[in-house]
């Protein structure tokens, strides 16, 4: 079986086809393959969550899923959240809500709670809590993202209606 | 770092896995949620020739229950059990079990399987296997199929007793007795991290006495065991604190700590002594 393996798969709305080795993780895949530098890779060891994306709409660690794997299936990125002049809700309640630091786990913070909350729209402050320890930020209050995944709910229970 | 070169396989059927098994042996290895072997490949821990990923084989997903027994298939995620899987105590039990495991992310990808078959030593669901009496389904292409019990299943750290040409097809596990009560504890530095020490605890209730009592510890030793001594103390007993203390101790005492550079073996007897008490406390409420 060739090592050099053409796949497939739908990233923000958009088919790309790219050609990766079979060892090449989907978030070099995202960053080197389709250019989308906004997932970033911290520990690249599934621990630090920070290139966190959405395949069929799960959140789940991009390090840890080889790019062949997604092949035929639906990634959404940070990049997808914004269309350059209206935020998304989630990252308008960052932004209100102090929750960036340094702002390199952001992405992560963003695909991990946004995948969170299409799954289960109306989880508690505990269960966001829970949620966020998923990820490492080192820079950032921890309450100050969960606050603004509160934020964010709320904004976008008011979308939906 | 990256992971070495490999051949990728995406079988469609558990017929084709099992013959890549057979064709590979040694040189290949079973990714299905990945979050345990894919970082091991990345840090070249494992570099296996050949990945056999079986995320494309349907129908692997859905447990089901026949002759008593809770059925679990190879690519059922940990987070499937958090609606119930069966009806009973063993629904809520593996519920409250799999809240345990890591973090929604891992959750949502990780296998219950590739957990059993990773056999790490501080794996829920190695401990909560022994502790419930499952039975490994092993299948070969050669040979077909065979079933091992859980106490002959894990052998040592990270190591079963699955042949290199065979494949955690199913993991079954007895329904338990509407009486049953149960306990289950973790030690973890962080919530979702590895547990430093586990117990589960499981027994029926016969008027005030506690009946058919199992305990188990992982964590602590190179594979989950079942403490019989603690057993033994508890079995026909009412439960008290000082009941429940004594059996903490004895458990601190038998326990067979493996030297790890997280701690010494007098911390490791008093994590042993903790979460059995904690888990025994459990058992109490709700």
């Amino acid at each position: 079986m060739s090592r050099n393996i053409r796949i497939t798969m739908e990233v923000n709305g958009e088919d790309r086809t790219i050609v990766v080795e079979a060892r090449t993780t989907l978030a070099d895949a995202l960053r080197e393959g389709c250019h989308l530098t906004g997932t970033k890779t911290g520990c690249e060891d599934g621990v630090c969550g920070a290139c966190t994306v959405l395949v069929d709409g799960e959140p789940i660690r991009s390090c840890l899923m080889f790019a062949v794997q997604a092949h035929g299936r639906a990634v959404r990125t940070v990049e997808s959240l914004s269309d350059g002049i209206t935020l998304h809700p989630l990252q308008v309640a960052f932004h209100e809500h102090h929750a960036v630091g340094c702002g390199y786990c952001t992405p992560g913070l963003l695909m991990l709670t946004l995948g969170a909350l299409e799954r289960s729209p109306e989880i508690d402050e505990d269960e966001i809590q829970r949620v966020v320890a998923a990820n490492s930020c080192r820079c950032t209050d921890a309450h100050a993202v969960v606050k603004a995944v509160r934020a964010a709910q709320t904004a976008m229970r008011a979308g939906r209606e | 770092m990256r992971a070495a070169a490999f051949d990728y396989h995406a079988p469609s059927s558990l017929d084709e896995a099992v013959g890549l098994l057979a064709e590979h042996g040694d040189d290949a290895r079973v990714l299905a949620g990945g979050q345990s072997l894919v970082p091991a490949m990345n840090s070249r821990l494992a570099r296996p020739g050949h990945v056999i990923d079986i995320n494309r084989i349907a129908h692997a997903e859905r447990p089901h229950v026949s002759a008593g027994r809770l059925r679990i298939p190879p690519l059922m995620r940990h987070v499937d059990f958090d609606t119930l899987a069966v009806d009973g105590p063993l629904g809520p039990l593996m519920r409250d079990v799999t809240r345990h495991i890591s973090h929604l992310p891992i959750r949502l990808r990780g296998t219950f399987c590739g957990s059993v078959a990773n056999a790490d030593p501080a794996s829920e669901w190695c401990l909560a296997t022994t502790v419930l009496g499952a039975e490994m389904i092993a299948r070969s292409a050669r040979r077909g199929v065979r079933n091992v019990l859980a106490k002959a299943f894990y052998e040592s750290i990270m190591t079963t007793a699955l042949a290199d040409d065979e494949m955690l097809v199913e993991v079954q596990i007895p329904l338990l007795s509407p009486f049953v009560r149960y306990g289950f504890h973790k030690i973890a530095r962080r919530s979702g991290d590895y547990g430093l020490a586990l117990c589960l605890v499981v027994y029926e209730r016969d008027e005030d006495e506690m009946v058919k009592v199992r305990v188990g510890l992982g964590g602590v030793e190179a594979v989950p065991r079942r403490l019989g001594a603690v057993e033994e103390l508890l079995e026909r007993r009412q439960p008290s604190r000082r009941l429940f203390r004594e059996a903490a101790d004895l458990a601190a005492e038998i326990a067979d700590p493996l030297v790890t550079a997280d701690g010494d073996e007098a911390y490791q007897r008093d994590l042993t002594r903790a979460v059995v008490t904690r888990a025994l406390d459990r058992s109490l409420e709700g």
